[in-house]
């Protein structure tokens, strides 16, 4: 075993790899999305055209040595010069693509495989057809994602699903997972709800308390160990409220900003924020290169920021409280607890908030 | 790690408690002694220092043999500590104190992540597992598929889809020469593969039975969205 020391530090490692937003358009309606474009006040960005776009990603991925760009929304197969995009970065950097699987017909497939998209992650977020049409807020949303899964596995493609947890849905888990042994995909992430964007405005209809959380996580550590199935937590789920000590099968980890797992984002217009849940925009990487924008104060002071409350503990440092975007987007500042743990911190499993791990029996 | 050292000064009989009412007693140098020098406490202490600096190590202390073996070490020190209260080395009460500490390690290292799953954050979810051992991912599915035909869950266009890449797989097992040509050490004993593929063959004559069935398949295959609506 090695013992590595404890991230984040300055300067920042340069990341594997960023998140693109390619478009801010997408036809579904899912009441729990985070598209920072969708919190009060923020503007839809005004896309680049797809030259200047590219321009810029080849220039951070030369700058950077990425190897793996994510393509998003919106929903990035509405972008019109989506199939330009990945013939051109395909052949120079590895593509995951997060799609709602919609538009993934036979045709568009073919474009696709055999080896221009790495990942594919498309969100499955119930077993019954009408709650995931309803949690989508479009008709025929689960026939189009379980087809697309399908045609996918035929083409040999790697397929994750994604199950976001909501109050709603938290029953939806194990028929979500025989669905997808079902279906062949190759794990599932599970994610709880991280209210932002049109989220933070259902938090009270959609936000699960940690008990019920902590049961489906139980559930899923039994299913993730019957199954045989990856099960990622991608979420930050805040130790002083839920209990992974114990699940073996499910993997799960604080935030990664400042680390090379972050996942900076590329939004629309070009400017670089932390990750796809904050509206902060760090610069523009159209004038201004990655490397600048690491270094700079506006990063450094996101990675410091964590609650108040958290002060103390023994996982300070590397939980960071929750996740700061969602506390950005739904409370106003990174500083804040995020809606998850400032409704339930009262309810902190280990004792009072600031109650340090080690000294809490 | 305090709690963890005053369970240790505890067990050595050093600590006083504190609890109004309550006397101190020395314990007998002769006990402390013996338990110093026993070889299983001297192993339980290797095993909770080891943990020890895991739990207040960074994000990916170990790897997923590394933390496997951890845990094993951590659940021997259990019976170990067991072992050596039944031996009078250390009191009952000094046991039970012990034992919560091993919980409480159990906790710390299972906050932390092997580094295998350097990678599996939201965007690169989980490590690449390429080979799969297809007579399990066959009597796994196979069931499920069964149900979710059954009960309408899954459209029938998408249960033929899914049905298509079952019978590859299905007709690898079946064939007497793939099987011969491609041999797995970790299956000596070839007739149980035989059975099973006679089962999944039943399932999926059963299942495209269903499909077939007049009824079976409504009027529309799931299309994709026939136009941009943002």
């Amino acid at each position: 075993m090695s013992v590595e020391a404890e991230p984040p530090a300055r300067p920042y490692p340069w990341p594997r790899g960023l998140v693109v937003e390619l478009t801010w358009r997408c036809d579904h309606a899912c009441g729990h999305c985070y598209n920072v474009w969708k919190n009060p006040g923020v503007p839809a960005p005004e896309p680049l055209p797809t030259a200047a776009l590219l321009s810029l990603l080849d220039r951070v991925v030369d700058e950077a040595h990425l190897s793996l760009l994510t393509l998003t929304g919106g929903e990035p197969l509405l972008h019109p010069g989506f199939f330009e995009v990945v013939e051109h970065l395909a052949p120079r950097v590895g593509l995951n693509l997060i799609t709602h699987g919609g538009h993934l017909d036979d045709h568009t497939i073919a474009r696709l495989v055999p080896d221009r998209i790495r990942t594919w992650e498309l969100p499955l977020l119930a077993g019954r057809r009408a709650l995931h049409d309803a949690l989508s807020g479009r008709p025929g949303a689960f026939d189009r994602a379980t087809a697309a899964m399908a045609a996918l596995k035929a083409a040999r493609q790697r397929v994750v699903a994604v199950f976001v947890a909501l109050r709603p849905n938290l029953a939806e888990l194990e028929r979500v997972v025989e669905l997808c042994v079902a279906l062949g995909v190759d794990g599932l992430m599970l994610n709880r709800f991280n209210p932002g964007g049109a989220g933070a405005r259902g938090i009270a209809a959609l936000q699960a308390d940690p008990s019920a959380l902590q049961t489906m996580l139980d559930e899923a550590e039994a299913l993730a160990a019957r199954w045989d199935l990856p099960v990622a937590c991608s979420i930050a789920l805040p130790p002083c409220l839920l209990d992974l000590s114990r699940h073996l099968h499910l993997t799960a980890g604080f935030c990664a900003l400042g680390t090379e797992n972050a996942y900076y984002t590329v939004d629309p217009a070009g400017r670089l924020r932390p990750c796809n849940h904050s509206p902060t925009i760090l610069g523009d990487l159209q004038t201004q290169p990655l490397r600048a924008l690491l270094d700079g104060a506006e990063l450094e002071a996101y990675v410091a920021a964590r609650p108040a409350a958290c002060a103390g503990c023994a996982l300070e440092r590397r939980c960071q409280g929750g996740c700061k975007a969602a506390a950005e987007a739904c409370v106003g500042s990174p500083w804040e607890p995020d809606p998850f743990l400032g409704s339930f911190m009262h309810l902190g499993r280990l004792g009072s908030p600031g109650i340090t791990l080690s000294g809490s029996r | 790690m305090p709690s963890l050292r005053l369970s240790l000064l505890a067990s050595l009989g050093l600590c006083g408690c504190p609890a109004p009412g309550c006397t101190p007693v020395d314990p007998p140098l002769a006990r402390v002694e013996s338990l110093e020098g026993d070889p299983d406490w001297q192993k339980v202490q290797g095993i909770w220092r080891e943990a020890a600096a895991i739990a207040g190590a960074g994000d990916y202390p170990f790897d997923e043999a590394g933390q496997r073996r951890l845990f094993a070490d951590l659940e021997e020190s259990r019976t170990l500590v067991q072992g050596l209260a039944a031996r009078g080395l250390l009191t009952e009460s000094e046991a039970g104190l012990l034992q919560e500490d091993v919980d409480e390690l159990v906790g710390l290292v299972g906050s932390k992540r092997p580094t295998e799953l350097r990678m599996a954050t939201c965007y690169e979810p989980m490590p690449y597992t390429p080979v799969r051992d297809t007579l399990t991912r066959l009597e796994g599915r196979l069931p499920l598929l069964e149900k979710l035909a059954v009960d309408e869950t899954l459209h029938p266009e998408v249960v033929r889809r899914v049905l298509a890449r079952v019978e590859e797989d299905l007709e690898l097992l079946e064939s007497e020469e793939w099987l011969a040509g491609h041999p797995d050490h970790s299956v000596p004993d070839l007739d149980p593969v035989r059975a099973s593929s006679q089962r999944a063959r039943a399932a999926v004559e059963r299942i495209e039975a269903r499909l077939a069935a007049p009824g079976a398949t409504p009027p529309e295959a799931p299309a994709t969205i026939p136009e941009v609506e943002p």
